[in-house]
């Protein structure tokens, strides 16, 4: 885990990103204990608070779960749930811009594909 | 309640090494004194001891008071005190300074009309009520602490100007008061505790601890270092 | 005293012939980090001591818990507020300061003291006079994080503190509050470095309170226009522009605000992109706007 990004970006969807990635890299396997938030607070130098809401981020989405006095647990199929939420992001943060951007250059759509397949060799 | 015996006990902690210092050169210089000039005038030794311990523990009165003033006020209300609080803390550690001060001197009285005798010493035979010395010795003292206690604190709020303009005052009262006397050691031995009764100097320092009390109502610690 | 909310009631306080302090009002929510930030001469100092009772307010009050502050044993002792520089300690030496400490702060943790000044070496015997003005800021943030008070004060608290020392103190601050909350006022104008500490910030401007918000709520409206001059003509002159910059014909607004028809722009071509924290800090205390005016128009604070 590195440090957080100084991109601007909430730092709460930061640390609630990089649980995230965690949990599809199975760094942080279902029905495993998550780190608590003091913990996390200590190790990225942030408020406790804002790594409270981090993690409470993804509690409503389901993808964490809480037993009462002992913490926060990785739900069962979280790793799913997460990597479709994240293929949608994928759509819209990477191909929308990506064609965008090759537009811009004059790509047309058969050379862009032609870049993927290039690409994905 | 609690709180009060901190603040006493704060008192106690940062005085303790002053007064081991001050007790120590006060004897030092008795025995001085004793030494020196007491063997030529055997009758007033005594007198020579209490010349000497009144003008060491005014000193040392003016000192004490002038730091609870201008240090300890800022350092208290810096560390969770009330003017309120830190008022009576003082009041009541110069009270218990001003009678230990006089038992001790009391007791060093006694102790030199039993010795000095059998050292060779012909004291007068005046006839010495300790309980009375002790009194006026202790409201002498108390009235001192309050007076410098006030000067410091003017001195706090309104500036050196008037802290100095009130001690210019004072002196000039104790001149206008001392009584003629022969023999200079003999006035500024007697002056303070034989002018004044020990309950005016009481009534005086319950006054002028008044005033203090009222000055303190709004004073506030300065913001810049 | 349970519930140390504290607040302040439209204070006014006049130091010597300037009017230091004017209509600040403000909430501090408890048991949070709060930041306290403005340029040097905001008031920043001032209103740190008219909240804990050092100075009185010549008009209105401050309460903690709803109750009063001023003359107030029980919450005035349990205000602790740490100064970069103590001059009422020059005299004394370390050791009688820790004392006095622990004697007049109820909860004072000596175990915690020791540790810290064992950390950080800072010596025993010599008078505060004799320490350098590092030592003298680390023995204010001792007296301030061991006093473990309800409500901890800290004016400047880093000041002449290298970055590993600062870093350490950043560290120490979080671990000792995440283990026991309290509400911790923070004044400071190394923003670059504390700015992800603060779960609120308030914002003073020439002796008012120009705002107070959750640190993300300030942050998730604020964003960078970066367009051509033209392209950005519909924004330019708004009240909530916080800086402006220019390179040829290309122009980057800091914006502090909702953008309506944001995708709307985004196929424009403009460029939105958040802010960083720290940069938004610096633009908000370099007094370029009138902050309060702007964040009236987005209902924040």
């Amino acid at each position: 885990m590195a440090m957080l990004s100084d991109d601007g970006r909430p730092i709460f969807q930061q640390v609630a990103e990089k649980m995230e990635d965690d949990i599809i890299e199975g760094r942080l396997p279902e029905q495993s204990q998550v780190p608590s938030t003091n913990q996390f607070a200590a190790f990225y130098r942030i408020n406790p608070a804002t790594a409270a809401k981090g993690v409470n981020l993804l509690v409503d989405q389901g993808i964490l779960y809480k037993k009462r006095g002992i913490g926060m647990f990785v739900a069962e199929g979280a790793r799913a749930a997460v990597l479709e939420k994240r293929k949608q992001q994928f759509y819209e943060q990477y191909v929308v811009a990506m064609v965008r951007e090759a537009a811009k250059l004059g790509i047309t759509t058969k050379q862009l594909v032609e870049m993927i397949m290039e690409g994905d060799a | 309640m609690r709180t009060f015996r901190s603040q006493l006990a704060f008192h106690w902690h940062e005085n303790r090494k002053r007064l081991l210092y001050f007790g120590a050169i006060v004897l030092l210089l008795d025995l001085w004194v004793l030494a020196g000039y007491g063997v030529y005038e055997p009758e007033n030794a005594l007198a020579l001891v209490m010349n000497n311990n009144f003008a060491a523990i005014s000193i040392f009165i003016l000192l004490i008071t002038y730091i609870t003033g201008a240090n300890s006020f800022p350092l208290l209300m810096g560390l969770g005190s009330t003017r309120r609080q830190y008022y009576w803390s003082s009041l009541t550690y110069f009270a218990a300074f001003s009678v230990a001060i006089s038992l001790a001197q009391t007791m060093l009285m006694a102790a030199l009309k039993l010795l000095l005798p059998l050292l060779g010493f012909h004291l007068d035979n005046a006839v010495i009520s300790y309980g009375a010395m002790w009194y006026s010795q202790s409201a002498t003292y108390f009235l001192l602490a309050m007076l410098f206690f006030l000067a410091s604190t003017l001195m706090y709020r309104f500036g050196i100007f008037w802290g100095f303009g009130l001690i210019a005052i004072y002196v000039f009262s104790l001149e206008a008061l001392r009584t003629s006397n022969p023999t200079l050691i003999d006035a500024t031995a007697r002056t303070l505790v034989d002018i004044l009764s020990p309950h005016f100097a009481l009534a005086a320092s319950a006054g002028i601890a008044l005033i203090c009390g009222w000055l303190y109502r709004s004073a506030e610690v300065k913001t810049s270092a | 005293m349970l519930d140390y909310t504290l607040k302040c009631h439209q204070i006014y306080k006049k130091l010597g012939d300037t009017q230091a302090i004017h209509d600040a009002a403000v909430e501090f929510e408890p048991n949070a980090i709060h930041g306290l930030l403005g340029p040097s001469g905001a008031g920043k100092t001032t209103l740190l001591h008219l909240i804990s009772g050092q100075l009185i307010p010549d008009q209105g009050a401050v309460t903690a818990g709803g109750h009063p502050v001023h003359e107030n044993p029980g919450i005035v002792s349990r205000i602790c507020f740490a100064k970069a520089i103590e001059q009422a300690w020059s005299e004394y030496r370390v050791q009688d300061i820790m004392k006095f400490c622990s004697l007049l702060h109820p909860d004072w943790d000596a175990g915690f003291a020791a540790e810290m000044l064992d950390r950080f070496r800072v010596p025993l015997k010599p008078k505060y006079k004799h320490l350098s003005q590092g030592s003298q800021s680390l023995l204010s943030i001792i007296k301030g994080l061991a006093s473990r008070s309800p409500i901890t004060l800290l004016d400047e608290p880093t000041l002449g503190l290298d970055a590993e020392k600062r870093e350490a103190f950043y560290e120490l601050l979080l671990s000792d509050y995440s283990e026991h909350p309290r509400t911790i006022i923070l004044s400071t104008h190394l923003i670059d470095e504390s700015a992800d500490l603060f779960q609120y910030i308030t914002l003073m401007q020439q002796g008012t309170i120009a705002a107070h918000c959750e640190t993300d709520e300030l942050a998730g409206q604020a964003r960078y226009l970066q367009g051509s001059t033209e392209q950005l003509a519909p924004f330019l002159g708004d009240a909530r522009i916080l800086h402006q910059e220019s390179l040829g014909s290309v122009t980057r607004l800091a914006w502090l605000g909702s953008i309506d028809h944001e995708t709307y722009f985004r196929e424009q071509g403009i460029e939105i992109t958040p802010i960083p924290l720290q940069k938004l800090f610096v633009y908000l205390t370099r007094q370029e706007q009138q902050i309060s005016e702007v964040l009236a128009n987005e209902n924040i604070s």
